[in-house]
């Protein structure tokens, strides 16, 4: 066995440093433990009112959720849209938002009404509304072998003669009813017959 | 452990006033145990500790378990004891604070043999050093768990355990002379 005494002091030297190192270790590893022995005793010193901070802590759970049930549905609600479900009623619980809403709408409907009744001139032409209630208005020509009783009796039942006897015996007749037109159609008292306009 | 906790925070999210109970008498020291540890008052810690429960009942149907159960409810005690340093305005800025000589490796153990220099010690703490030894080393959450309760990098936490361990020999020390 050689005996370098080079080599023996650098083994000597890499002996006591890793001995140092290995001390450090465990000095910083008791050191560790020592802190957690100290913070497990004074845990074990504290005096604390446990029953008497648990019973405050109900009652004040309590009195949240009496002053504000919202919250506590919001809390029970399963999922966004009953959650905020929830938050919009919520907001119809406070008595001022309530009172802003109700008078939003009381305007919304002041403003429609006069909307509605705004007096605009509005101008119309003379025929205006005369071909409205879906009373069809027709230019008709008599046959002129017709009795005047029978186109008398024919036009009291369910038409009105507007206007005429106008050039070439033109009469404006309104009839209210389809059926009517049919009627008259099939009558055989009329030489012509157009839908006026 | 964590499994009970998170299946009692499911039951909770459904109203279940048994479930809560169970959770608050299970982790109720724990939680007030950390909060304590950060605002270093009773009465204050012990509000704290309510309005965290009341917050749990309030959001569990939050809760996705994509963290601990346990970390979920830490969080959520943390923001609320910010927003109490906030109120009071009595923010801590670590670096302000315990200016730090370059201390050696010596162990605690090594230093004191009563643990109850230590336990001083960490009352002494900073309430940030304090935490991260809590979340570390009392809690055994791993660095990448309290790199997300906390939002900071895994790194910012590795240097903060280092720091706070580093005021907390300093601290033992000044005590020892």
């Amino acid at each position: 066995m050689s005996k370098d005494p080079k080599k023996e002091k650098d083994i000597k030297k890499e002996t006591l440093v890793g001995l140092k190192n290995k001390q450090v270790s465990e000095n910083m590893k008791s050191e560790d433990l020592y802190l957690q022995r100290a913070f497990e005793d004074m845990e074990a010193d504290l005096s604390l009112p446990s029953d008497e901070i648990f019973h405050r802590i109900c009652t004040r759970i309590i009195h949240e959720e009496e002053e504000n049930p919202v919250k506590e549905n919001i809390k029970k609600a399963e999922g966004l849209g009953a959650g905020l479900l929830e938050r919009i009623r919520g907001l119809f619980n406070c008595p001022s938002l309530a009172w802003g809403f109700c008078a939003a709408q009381f305007v919304v409907f002041v403003f429609a009404f006069f909307m509605l009744n705004s007096s605009k001139p509005r101008f119309e032409t003379m025929s205006y509304g005369q071909n409205s209630n879906h009373k069809q208005v027709f230019n008709v020509i008599f046959k002129k072998n017709v009795k005047f009783e029978d186109v008398v009796s024919f036009l009291q039942k369910h038409h009105m003669i507007i206007n005429g006897p106008l050039g070439k015996d033109l009469f404006v007749i309104e009839i209210k009813n389809k059926k009517d037109i049919e009627g008259l159609k099939k009558s055989g008292i009329l030489e012509f017959m157009e839908k006026a306009y | 452990m964590a499994a009970e906790l998170e299946a009692l925070i499911h039951r909770i999210a459904s109203n279940d006033k048994e479930a809560f109970a169970q959770l608050y008498n299970a982790i109720n020291r724990r939680v007030y145990f950390y909060i304590l540890g950060l605002v270093k008052d009773e009465t204050v810690a012990q509000d704290i500790l309510a309005d965290t429960f009341v917050e749990i009942w309030k959001s569990a149907s939050r809760f996705e378990g994509r963290s601990k159960a346990l970390t979920w409810i830490i969080g959520i005690a943390r923001n609320l004891a910010l927003k109490f340093f906030k109120r009071r305005k009595r923010l801590e800025n670590i670096d302000d604070h315990h200016e730090l000589r370059n201390g050696n490796a010596e162990a605690f153990a090594e230093r004191f043999a009563d643990i109850e220099d230590l336990k001083a010690g960490l009352e002494k703490l900073s309430w940030k050093h304090r935490e991260i030894l809590h979340l570390a080393f009392f809690e055994g959450f791993s660095y990448e768990e309290i790199s997300k309760m906390l939002s900071i990098p895994v790194n910012t936490v590795k240097t903060r355990v280092f720091h706070a361990k580093k005021a907390l020999r300093q601290l033992l020390d000044n005590g020892k002379d």
